[in-house]
């Protein structure tokens, strides 16, 4: 870091207390512990977790392949359920 | 009711859908996936407040895990074209009004706009374990997935439509 500014921000009060404690116990400099804080915050929020992902390459197993060729040969016959849904209506 | 892609000011800190992990991955990730990293876009069921409900859907690919040969002959040999629907949720203050059945609505429009402009074989949804004969009613077929499976919580159960079928239902 080449320069420093100062920020203010107000905090509650256990807020500060912990803040306090944990850099006298530590010895970490209280704005080394801002900056981390907030560094490490901000990555967590941007990085994606796994779940988060939708994996756009789908494998299936060779049983669900013979039926999803079936299907695909075969004449379509949407359900009733279907043609209502993509048939709404007017009300 | 509107349908729309999402923005970044939608009003979406309160929704509440009753499954914790769909309304984070509304609060924290939605925007992320759409506006950063372009894998994914949510649309959004909007009256004049909050978002009501939403859909997350993306591009993908559906292929045979070591096929026959015999099955090669009827399934190409390269990945079919789907369109995803990884999620999709309602708040529970706005539930038993449609806005579900019409996110799926949008979402089979889209698949099947997909199929006519870039090609699209059908739609794959992560269904909830509770939604599985909902999906199972409207023609969706369950399909054992050895790769490329959601991680998202609760555990999903993949369903595929064939966007045919789909058209078929509007033509007929």
């Amino acid at each position: 870091m080449s320069r420093s500014v100062q920020i203010s921000a107000e905090v509650s009060p256990e807020t500060k207390e912990l803040l306090d404690a944990f850099s006298r116990t530590t010895g970490i400099k209280k704005a080394r512990l801002v900056e981390d804080a907030v560094h490490q915050y901000i990555s967590a929020m941007e990085s994606l977790p796994p779940e988060a992902i939708v994996h756009s390459r789908v494998v299936i197993s060779r049983d669900s392949a013979e039926q999803l060729a079936r299907r695909l040969e075969s004449v379509p016959s949407p359900t009733p359920a279907l043609r209502e849904l993509m048939n709404p209506r007017a009300d | 009711m509107q349908i729309r892609a999402l923005e970044p000011g939608d009003e979406r800190r309160d929704f509440c859908s009753g499954i914790s992990e769909y309304d984070a991955f509304l609060l924290r990730y939605a925007a992320q996936n759409q506006f950063r990293h372009y894998i994914g876009v949510t649309y959004v069921a909007i009256e004049h407040g909050p978002v009501l409900g939403y859909a997350t859907v993306a591009a993908g690919s559906i292929e045979g895990d070591d096929l026959p040969s015999s099955l090669c002959s009827r399934l190409p040999r390269y990945p079919l074209p789907i369109l995803r629907l990884a999620r999709l949720a309602v708040d529970q203050r706005a539930q038993h009004r449609g806005i579900g059945s019409a996110l799926v609505r949008f979402v089979c429009q889209l698949a099947l706009d997909m199929q006519q402009s870039v090609g699209c074989v059908g739609l794959l949804v992560d269904s909830l374990a509770e939604r599985v004969s909902f999906y199972e009613a409207l023609g969706f077929m369950r399909l054992e997935v050895v790769s490329g499976r959601s991680e998202a919580r609760p555990l999903p159960i993949p369903m595929l439509l064939p966007a045919r079928d789909i058209e078929a239902a509007i033509d007929g």
